[in-house]
């Protein structure tokens, strides 16, 4: 039985228009928008030619129907530059990061969720201080942000290669808040983004976070929580003692927070530890050195305590990639795309068939 | 006032250090150092130091460092020579790049000292 909503899901996903798979699958574009509004089915072969060209299996064609993250309820980071296609290509692999956590959820107890919700209104920076205090992580940096979150029950997945653009976006499903993170930034940058997504998951979850602009208040409330979050001030106050006149005085700091030098250089200013001058300078100069694409003494990416515990149970149990993808009708490269740095899943690589035994020939040579 | 440039060494730049010339300095620049000298400690009963009238200016050299991992650049007013190689300044202007500070002590060894987190154990259902 073909499902028009899964069609939507798979062209979506491949940032496709209904033109463009009209014209791989040779049929005109009606033929698409009839198939996708449930008008007419596609014929078996048009259906193969489908499967192709999104390089979904048909199997994902037929399958029911599934909840599919919006656009109004999600919060992607500098909304105003990506494009609408860019954001339903984001948004369709966190339909695919559902299915799979659904799937993941019946062989597997979760963590509950503990993550308290604040008023809108409150500061970004008392919120950052409040919910530490609530999870009582007191002043201290946080060493991985991935299992912090894993471990207060916010499920997280990575951005998909065709959504590089996309910083990272966070939703709600019903009451589990999902984090997609982008695994192609440096280290420090994701987890920046993981606390800036944070906010928007404790301080915006009924305050409108969606179609946020870079410049919007909501967007400069993230980024101030997350650098509250990421480097409380009472840190910051006891370990910065000299001053700070150069970029490379920040590098040690760095370290400490784990966090980008720019990101650190924008705190110091919040806390009214460098001036408005300084930070310029200091912008300026990291900027020509190209610390502003590159991090400089970059930290190893930051990865995921629970998928790891996962795909090495699923190994443990013969459950191959290709076995969740019968089991899901999620294509291997996706899989691969959900959890790319996160976890390593070489170890569930391969469809399950063992290597054939090669019969030797032993001789006793005396 | 007149400025010429001389090569100095890797302490040029550093606030707490006096970088010197790398090639001694001729008998105009002593003059000029000399003078440099007496407008910068005036003593009302000393004898006059004798001067070419064209040389009664101010007296400041652009100081310049290079190496392959910086450079290091400073205008100073010199005062002093010793075994003919300038040896202090009474005023000295470091010049930095914007956010660039050659030569001042790096913070080091900041500590890695990271919040506890329980990290949850996997169960089956």
């Amino acid at each position: 039985m073909f499902n028009p909503q899964r069609l939507v899901i798979a062209r979506e996903r491949r940032a496709m228009t209904k033109k463009g798979l009209a014209e791989l699958i040779g049929v005109t574009t009606n033929t698409v928008h009839r198939y996708e509004g449930g008008e007419i089915e596609p014929s078996n072969e048009s259906l193969e030619s489908i499967a192709a060209a999104l390089d979904f299996p048909i199997a994902f064609f037929a399958g029911a129907d599934v909840d599919q993250p919006r656009r109004e309820n999600a919060s992607f980071r500098g909304l105003a530059s990506k494009t609408a296609r860019v954001m339903d290509a984001a948004l369709q692999s966190g339909t695919l990061a559902y299915l799979f956590d659904d799937w993941v959820s019946t062989i597997y107890g979760r963590v509950e969720l503990d993550l308290p919700q604040f008023e809108p209104e409150m500061s970004p920076q008392v919120a950052a201080k409040l919910l530490r205090q609530h999870w009582r992580l007191g002043d201290k940096p946080i060493e991985n942000m991935v299992h912090l979150l894993e471990a207060k029950g916010i499920r997280v997945f990575s951005l998909a290669e065709n959504t590089r653009e996309i910083d990272a976006f966070s939703v709600w499903r019903n009451d589990i808040p999902y984090v997609f993170l982008n695994r192609f930034k440096s280290s420090e940058r994701s987890r920046f983004d993981a606390a800036h997504e944070l906010c928007h998951l404790c301080l915006h979850k009924h305050g409108g976070a969606a179609a946020i602009h870079k410049n919007s208040p909501i967007e400069k409330d993230a980024q101030e929580f997350a650098g509250a979050f990421l480097m409380p001030d009472a840190d910051l106050r006891a370990v910065v003692k000299s001053s700070i006149y150069s970029v490379e005085d920040l590098l040690p700091y760095k370290k400490r927070w784990r966090v980008a030098a720019v990101a650190l250089a924008y705190r110091l200013r919040e806390a009214g530890m460098i001036g408005d001058a300084r930070v310029n300078s200091l912008y300026v100069e990291m900027s020509r050195r190209g610390w502003l694409k590159n991090e400089p003494n970059g930290m190893p990416r930051e990865q995921s305590h629970y998928w790891q515990q996962v795909f090495d149970d699923l190994r443990n149990s013969g459950i191959t990639k290709a076995a969740i993808t019968a089991a899901t009708g999620i294509p291997g490269r996706e899989l691969e795309s959900l959890l790319f740095g996160l976890a390593n899943m070489l170890s569930i690589d391969g469809d399950g068939a063992r290597t054939p035994r090669r019969k030797v020939d032993l001789r006793v040579i005396k | 006032m007149k400025v010429a440039f001389m090569n100095t060494d890797q302490r040029t730049g550093i606030p707490s250090k006096i970088p010197s010339c790398v090639s001694e300095r001729g008998s105009v620049a002593e003059l000029l150092i000399n003078q440099n000298y007496a407008a910068a400690h005036p003593r009302l009963f000393d004898d006059q130091i004798e001067i070419d009238p064209i040389l009664t200016y101010d007296f400041w050299y652009l100081c310049a460092f290079v190496s392959e991992k910086h450079i290091a650049a400073e205008l100073s007013r010199p005062i002093e020579l010793t075994n003919a190689l300038v040896s202090d300044y009474s005023e000295r202007v470091i010049l930095w790049q914007p956010g660039e500070k050659p030569g001042l002590r790096r913070p080091d060894g900041v500590e890695e000292d990271f919040a506890e987190i329980e990290l949850p154990t996997l169960k089956r259902r």
